[in-house]
């Protein structure tokens, strides 16, 4: 053990600029640049910014008060009976109270219509709508619009939570901006201390939603609006007459609603909770779901935002570009610098893996406490994850990363996003014959 | 041998067969209950649905045992059935040649009659119990069975007991059955259930899919349809185009020829006509027949019916009187058995015969007792008797005493006193009682008449007691 510290220490002693740029290239091009360095600038622009433009919030927010607009919470989904009344509680706390709130039970199977009724009767919703078969997320959400009557539409997952001035702080953004089209909200993970993968998501959504969204919304890039906490424009969800087929229509709905001019928004401090995938398993099943639908939909269904005709768009481009090369390319990228360093430092590579930990480590760590100052929003204290963070890079680095890839290879050779039994078959079908 | 060519018969409809007194009860007949009761057979002339069922229920509700017991047959010109009026009424002819064969039933029911023990008793409860209990045993029935009856207030009748009871107050046979029960006079097993009205206790309900919003039954269905292309869903008026009957998706235009391959239809919605709200689920209600208040299902008194089946104690009860009756009568604090006040009356024209004074016996009729009970509840009955009692104990002599012939009728002796002042005495008391009552049961009437008796030494007490009560039996 002494002795690979001692030729560790001197591995490092050893090392050049240039060497060092040579072996850790991948990090220091694509990852400290665009996750720290870039990141780290936005933020801090946004918010020098955003105390220049306060005046602009607190006119939004007096137009918005001033509107006083009906919205339409609709939440579709299946089987979710037991989280409806935990859902109608959090909703009902709202310091914002012109709502109503549409459920679509998507052919439950156990006592969801039971409670849903029982909700409906009470009151305490507008509409429980009920579809005896199956139809997808989906249909079950386009249902609910048909029967929405607000001015903006909230799409939230029956199993979330909110802050009790999360539907306020969402819909504002949308006084800011007429172009604005739809409004993301902020998600984090309320089971974070179930066990060590929920801690890990904890922290993972704290980066890529509550921080990555800040940027990108900023960069203009916002791709994907949460299906947990996401508002709309019901006259661009109307345009686009609401999701098609998943899985993976967030992302999807997102891009339409770009598509058609209109600009996307990340509303930080509009928090949600939810639970998240508590088991390796479960987590796998999910993220090779999420990881799909980027070559589903962005690669293959959206790539004529890339065409150069007359509705070319610069920041829809880049959307996607930036998308793809970070989700896409750069980890195709992340093999070949493996490879790379396998056989052209093949005596060295126990040296550059323990480097590279070491470095994403000491990342992690300075992001996830530097960037913590430009969280509005926490729901857990920073000092819970610290002990936690060494391990960010083995989840993000190697696990996230090797599903994704999986995914993407699956999705590529096999369309096997089509046969997710997340969606039924009889649409899938339909949507893998015109390449949906 | 038709009814109308029947040369038994005279002009009254009464007539005399193979020893037994018949009276052909017809639609226009001038006869009270009271004359009836001098038949020992009533036939109904059920002509009229409405009449017979009017009839044998009034028949078989009188007080008087002499009438409810009494053999009552339909006499039809045509066969239509009703169970439960089949089963108060003791059986149906069709024409009078066939008198013959109900001779035996008629000659059984009389015997069984005459082995029913009546006595009065001051319990309104304690004389429908003798009745139902005495009414089914003296028709070899030990078992009382609810029967389902179209034109009951709580949908099923007890053979003997419903018929006391008017439409409004036709609940009430479950306080009685319950209180039968709790005597150990009948036990109980499981029927069926049913349920009333919440605000009225009515049973005749019926039930109505409404707009659970406004209750409205005026709506219209629409499918709704799901387009598995691109997962657009909604009603399928937004398919339809104005051309033909052809569906195109409002999201992808595309054409929807095929069910289960193009499209499915998940869900219904319904819309209300009255209040455009729209909704998946009617709900159901239940509007009450007399009241007309919409109940909703959940809040529906739901009653366990029981079928009841006559105890040992029952039957001893029906042969040899209700035990409980003579208790009941004892606990009223100041009145006594009129078994001793016939013995005190014969006492005091002893008394009489020696010191030269006049006394009376004075008799107090309340005629609307029914009603009363009715609207005071059994919980307050005794209550009110007690008061009664009180004040007419407080208007006559320490030495005069009262006693109870019936619930709606009492007794009490005026002694040593002329005439113009018992009499004053009495008419004082039927005032007061009146307001008494009607102190104490707002929006009720009493009915009360009242009897006196002046003793003579030369007749023999009972005689004298007999005429003062027997118009009030």
């Amino acid at each position: 053990m002494f002795e690979f510290i001692e030729e560790f220490i001197a591995f490092i002693r050893s090392l050049t600029v240039e060497h060092f740029v040579r072996l850790f290239w991948f990090f220091i091009f694509f990852e400290m640049i665009r996750y720290i360095i870039l990141e780290f600038v936005i933020l801090l622009t946004n918010t020098i910014t955003n105390k220049l433009k306060a005046k602009d919030f607190t006119e939004a927010e007096r137009l918005f008060r001033f509107d006083n607009p009906f919205l339409s919470i609709i939440v579709p989904g299946k089987n979710e009976g037991e989280n409806l009344f935990k859902l109608i509680n959090s909703l009902k706390e709202q310091t914002y109270t012109n709502f109503e709130i549409i459920v679509v039970d998507d052919g439950s199977d156990d006592e969801t219509p039971t409670i849903g009724r029982k909700l409906e009767k009470l009151g305490l919703i507008k509409h429980f709508i009920r579809n005896e078969i199956r139809g997808g997320k989906a249909s079950a959400a386009n249902l609910a619009l048909r029967f929405a009557k607000g001015k903006y539409v909230i799409h939230l997952d029956a199993d979330c939570s909110f802050d009790n001035d999360a539907i306020e702080k969402i819909i504002i953004p949308f006084y800011l901006d007429d172009r604005i089209g739809a409004v993301g909200g902020n998600v984090a993970v309320r089971n974070y201390k179930e066990s060590l993968v929920t801690t890990m998501q904890a922290i993972e959504y704290y980066d890529t939603i509550s921080i990555s969204r800040i940027v990108s919304s900023k960069l203009g890039i916002y791709r994907v609006i949460s299906g947990a906490f996401g508002a709309f424009k019901k006259e661009a969800l109307d345009s686009i007459k609401g999701w098609d087929i998943g899985p993976g229509l967030d992302g999807d709905l997102t891009v339409k609603i770009r598509k058609l001019g209109y600009k996307i928004e990340f509303a930080a401090e509009a928090m949600c909770l939810t639970n998240a995938p508590n088991t390796l398993k479960k987590l796998t099943k999910q993220r090779l779901r999420w990881d799909k639908s980027l070559v589903r939909f962005r690669m293959r269904k959206h790539k004529n935002i890339f065409y150069p005709n007359k509705s070319f768009n610069f920041s829809n481009f880049i959307s996607l570009f930036e998308n793809i090369t970070y989700g896409f390319v750069l980890n195709i990228k992340w093999v070949f610098y493996v490879v790379d360093m396998w056989f052209n430092n093949a005596s060295q590579i126990e040296f550059i893996f323990v480097t590279n930990v070491i470095l994403y480590t000491v990342a992690n760590y300075f992001k996830f406490i530097v960037f913590s100052l430009f969280r509005t929003r926490k729901n857990a204290p920073i000092s819970y994850f610290l002990i936690y963070i060494p391990a960010v890079v083995f989840y993000f680095g190697y696990y996230l990363r090797s599903v994704r890839i999986f995914a993407h290879f699956q999705e590529i050779f096999f369309k096997t996003s089509y046969n997710d039994p997340w969606n039924p078959k009889k649409t899938s079908r339909f949507a893998k014959d015109n390449n949906m | 041998m038709s009814i109308q060519n029947d040369n038994l018969l005279n002009n009254e409809g009464e007539f005399q067969y193979k020893g037994h007194s018949f009276y052909i009860l017809y639609p226009n007949s001038t006869k009270t209950i009271e004359q009836l009761t001098e038949y020992e057979v009533i036939l109904i002339f059920a002509s009229h649905p409405e009449f017979a069922s009017f009839t044998i229920r009034k028949l078989r509700g009188y007080k008087d045992p002499q009438m409810y017991l009494k053999p009552i047959y339909f006499l039809k010109p045509s066969n239509d059935s009703n169970n439960y009026l089949n089963t108060i009424s003791d059986g149906t002819i069709y024409n009078l040649s066939q008198l013959d064969a109900l001779i035996p039933s008629i000659e059984e029911i009389l015997t069984t009659n005459s082995k029913v023990y009546i006595n009065n008793t001051i319990s309104y409860e304690s004389e429908l119990i003798m009745k139902m209990l005495s009414f089914n045993f003296t028709r070899g029935r030990k078992q009382i069975n609810p029967i389902p009856y179209m034109l009951s207030a709580i949908n099923f009748c007890y053979p003997g007991l419903s018929s006391s009871f008017g439409y409004t107050e036709e609940n009430k046979v479950f306080e009685i059955l319950d209180l039968a029960e709790s005597e150990g006079l009948i036990s109980s097993s499981f029927y069926d259930k049913t349920h009333y009205c919440s605000k009225c206790n009515n049973g005749a309900l019926y039930y109505r899919s409404v707009c659970p919003k406004c209750s409205s039954s005026n709506s219209e269905t629409e499918d709704i349809v799901h387009h598995f292309r691109c997962g657009y869903v909604g009603p399928i008026s937004d398919y339809k185009n104005e051309i033909d009957d052809s569906l195109f998706c409002p999201k992808c235009n595309k054409n929807l020829r095929h069910i289960g391959v193009d499209y499915d239809k998940p869900s219904a919605l319904h819309t209300c006509n009255s209040c455009s709200n729209k909704f998946q689920d009617f709900e159901v209600k239940a509007k009450c027949m007399n009241c007309e208040y919409d109940n909703e299902i959940e809040y529906l008194i739901e009653k366990e019916i029981k079928k009841y089946t006559i105890t040992n104690k029952g039957e001893s009860a029906i042969l040899y009187g209700y035990v409980a009756m003579q208790k009941e009568i004892e606990e009223i604090i100041g009145t006594v058995k009129f078994e001793l006040f016939n013995k005190m009356t014969k006492f005091e024209i002893e008394r009489m015969k020696y010191s030269k004074h006049q006394s009376f016996v004075a008799l107090l009729n309340l005629k609307n007792t029914n009603e009363l009970i009715t609207k005071v509840g059994r919980s307050h009955q005794r209550e009110l008797i007690k008061d009664i009692i009180m004040t007419v104990r407080n208007s006559i002599k320490p030495f005069d005493i009262i006693s109870f012939r019936s619930l709606s009728t009492f007794v009490f002796s005026i002694n040593e006193e002329n005439e113009e002042t018992a009499l004053k005495t009495v008419y004082e008391l039927s005032n007061l009682l009146n307001f008494l009552i009607t102190d104490n049961v707002p929006d009720f009437d009493a009915k009360f008449e009242f009897d006196f008796l002046v003793l003579n030494t030369h007749e023999h007490y009972k005689k004298q007691l007999d005429r003062l009560i027997q118009n009030y039996e």
